[in-house]
C-alpha cells in the first residue's frame, strides 16, 4: 500500500469518526425532543451506511495488503 | 512420680478443667496442660474417650476463647514480632504473665489473634518474592507493575489500588488494569459488561485517545473482522457500531 493511499484512508477514518461522534451527540442530547430525533433517523441511517461502507472498503484494502505480503 | 489416671477417680475440678479448655486445645495440648496441672499421667485415648463421652468438640475458632485486652494484644504483638520464635512459647509465657481466668491461651489463639484479627505477618516465610517492587503484597498503593504474561507485546500494566483481598475477587482485588484505571479517572466508572481496548494494539500506550470503551458485542465484531489494534480504523469501526446501537434503541 502506498503512502498516499494510507493517508487517504486515515483522512477518511477521521471523517467517519467525526461524523459518527456528531451524530451520536445529537442522538444522546436530552434537550432535543425524541420526535425530532426520529424524524432525522432516515438521514442518519444513510450516513451511517455510507460510513460503514468506507470502513469496510478500508478493511478490505488492509486485509488484501496483508494477504499480498 | 505422677499418679495413674482412671476415669472413675476424676474429680469435679478435673472435669471442669477439661470442659473449660477443650474448646481451645487439641488433645495433645489438653493432655499436657492436664498433666501439668494435676500431676497425673493421662494418655491420648483416655482423654479422647472422656471428651467424646461428654460430647466436647474441639472448636479452635470458637468465640468462647479468651478475650484479649488491648494491653495483652500489645504484649503479644511485641513478643510475636521481636523476641520469641515459637508461638507455643509465647502462649506459655502469656499464661504465666497474665494468668487468664476464663481460658488458658494456646498457640492457636496467639496465631489467630495475630494473623486473622490483627493481620500481622512475622515475615519468617516471605515466599519467593523479595521485599521491594516485586513483592506484590507489600507494594505501596499506587504502585504500577508490568506483568508479562505470554510475551513482551501482550503484557498488561497493573496498578495497586487496595490492600484488602476480597473473597469473590481474590488476588485481583489488589491490582486493577492500569488502562481501566486511567479511563475511569477521566470518564467515571465502567458499567457491567464494558471494558477498555487499545486502539493501536499497544498495551503500554495510555493516551485517552488510544483507549476505547467497548462492550462485548462490539469487541466480538472487531474480532471477527480482524481489525483489532488497527488504530483509526478500529476507532472508526467502533464509532459506527456505537452509533448503530443508539439508532436501534431510538427506533424501537
Amino acid at each position: 500500500m502506498t503512502n498516499e493511499k494510507k493517508e487517504k484512508i486515515e483522512q477518511n477514518m477521521d471523517e467517519v469518526i467525526e461524523t459518527s461522534k456528531k451524530m451520536r451527540n445529537f442522538l444522546m442530547d436530552e434537550k432535543i425532543p425524541l420526535e425530532e430525533k426520529k424524524n432525522q433517523l432516515k438521514v442518519l441511517r444513510g450516513v451511517l451506511e455510507f460510513n460503514r461502507n468506507i470502513v469496510s472498503a478500508s478493511v478490505v484494502d488492509l486485509h488484501l495488503e496483508e494477504f499480498g505480503n | 512420680m505422677a499418679n495413674q489416671y482412671t476415669q472413675n477417680q476424676l474429680t469435679q475440678e478435673q472435669k471442669d478443667f477439661i470442659i473449660a479448655n477443650r474448646y481451645n486445645c487439641s488433645y495433645n495440648d489438653l493432655i499436657k496442660l492436664f498433666n501439668e496441672r494435676f500431676n497425673i499421667n493421662v494418655t491420648y485415648h483416655q482423654i479422647r474417650s472422656f471428651c467424646l463421652g461428654k460430647n466436647l468438640p474441639y472448636k479452635r475458632y470458637s468465640n468462647k476463647g479468651h478475650r484479649f485486652s488491648q494491653e495483652e494484644i500489645e504484649w503479644v504483638k511485641d513478643k510475636y514480632l521481636n523476641t520469641l520464635d515459637n508461638i507455643q512459647e509465647i502462649a506459655d509465657e502469656f499464661n504465666k504473665t497474665f494468668q487468664p481466668t476464663d481460658k488458658i491461651v494456646s498457640g492457636y489463639n496467639i496465631s489467630d489473634l495475630m494473623t486473622k484479627r490483627m493481620h500481622i505477618k512475622r515475615g519468617t516465610n516471605k515466599g519467593r518474592f523479595g521485599q521491594g517492587i516485586n513483592d506484590k503484597k507489600h507494594a505501596a498503593i499506587g504502585t504500577i507493575m508490568s506483568e508479562v504474561k505470554y510475551s513482551n507485546t501482550s503484557s498488561y500494566v497493573r496498578i495497586k489500588v487496595s490492600d484488602k483481598q476480597t473473597a469473590d475477587k481474590g488476588y485481583n482485588a489488589y491490582y486493577m488494569p492500569y488502562h481501566k484505571y486511567v479511563y475511569e479517572q477521566a470518564y467515571g466508572p465502567l458499567q457491567e459488561g464494558e471494558f477498555i481496548i487499545f486502539a493501536d494494539g499497544n498495551t503500554h500506550n495510555f493516551d485517552l485517545e488510544n483507549l476505547i470503551k467497548v462492550n462485548r458485542q462490539i469487541n466480538g465484531s472487531l474480532s471477527t473482522k480482524k481489525i483489532q489494534g488497527k488504530g483509526k480504523l478500529t476507532k472508526a469501526f467502533v464509532e459506527c457500531k456505537k452509533l448503530e446501537e443508539i439508532i436501534n434503541q431510538i427506533s424501537k
